[in-house]
């Protein structure tokens, strides 16, 4: 089952291309890198030399897959533990 | 549905077994951190790691295990023994007449007598 923009939510975003189009903290808005680490509530993504911790429910994001696509989501959609995201709708 | 979230399980695990075989050895920490993730996938989905990716990482601390690089694999009195050179995790496998054995069943196949 590859990965596609409409089972994302539900896939390892781990090793993504990501974008913050917006967020509540005007901080992380434009930042871009890729994804290191997932926790329950953070994306932590590389950008530049440092890794960023980015909370999942307050940004708009936009993901890129392998193939070149791009998936805009809202973090809220992401908040679970990694290994319990497969399950959510 | 059921079988969905299960396949959907193994692809992830099998992508964060890439990533982790990546970020090795430049980034230990990161690389078990994705293994250990890939576990809890394997434990929360109950699924089976297929044979390709089973003993491609220690059991006990979740380093990827890369003969000659990571771990140490000799033929002990008929059994392979792997030692993880991160932790010393030491695993024995059987390699004489143990079931499922591809060599000894491609013998068997043959007509050869195996114990």
């Amino acid at each position: 089952m590859p990965l596609r923009p409409s089972n994302l939510p539900r896939h390892e975003l781990i090793g993504l291309e990501v974008e913050v189009l917006d967020s509540r903290d005007p901080g992380l808005r434009g930042l871009r890198g890729r994804v290191v680490d997932e926790t329950k509530n953070m994306l932590k993504i590389r950008a530049g030399a440092k890794v960023k911790s980015i909370p999942k429910s307050i940004v708009y994001l936009k993901f890129v897959l392998p193939g070149g696509e791009e998936v805009r989501i809202e973090g809220k959609r992401l908040v679970a533990r990694p290994e319990d995201r497969v399950r959510k709708a | 549905m059921k079988e969905d979230h299960r396949a959907l399980a193994l692809e992830r695990i099998e992508r964060l077994v890439l990533l982790a075989e990546e970020a090795w050895p430049e980034e230990k920490e990161l690389s078990r951190r994705y293994l250990e993730l890939a576990w809890k996938l394997k434990l929360r989905h109950r699924v089976r790691l297929p044979p390709h990716l089973r003993g491609r990482f220690c059991r006990k601390c979740r380093s990827p295990l890369k003969p000659g690089v990571s771990c140490r694999v000799r033929v002990r009195a008929g059994r392979m023994v792997r030692v993880c050179l991160e932790c010393g995790h030491l695993t024995r496998l059987p390699l004489k007449g143990a079931k499922g054995n591809r060599i000894n069943k491609r013998r068997r196949e043959d007509g050869e007598d195996v114990r």
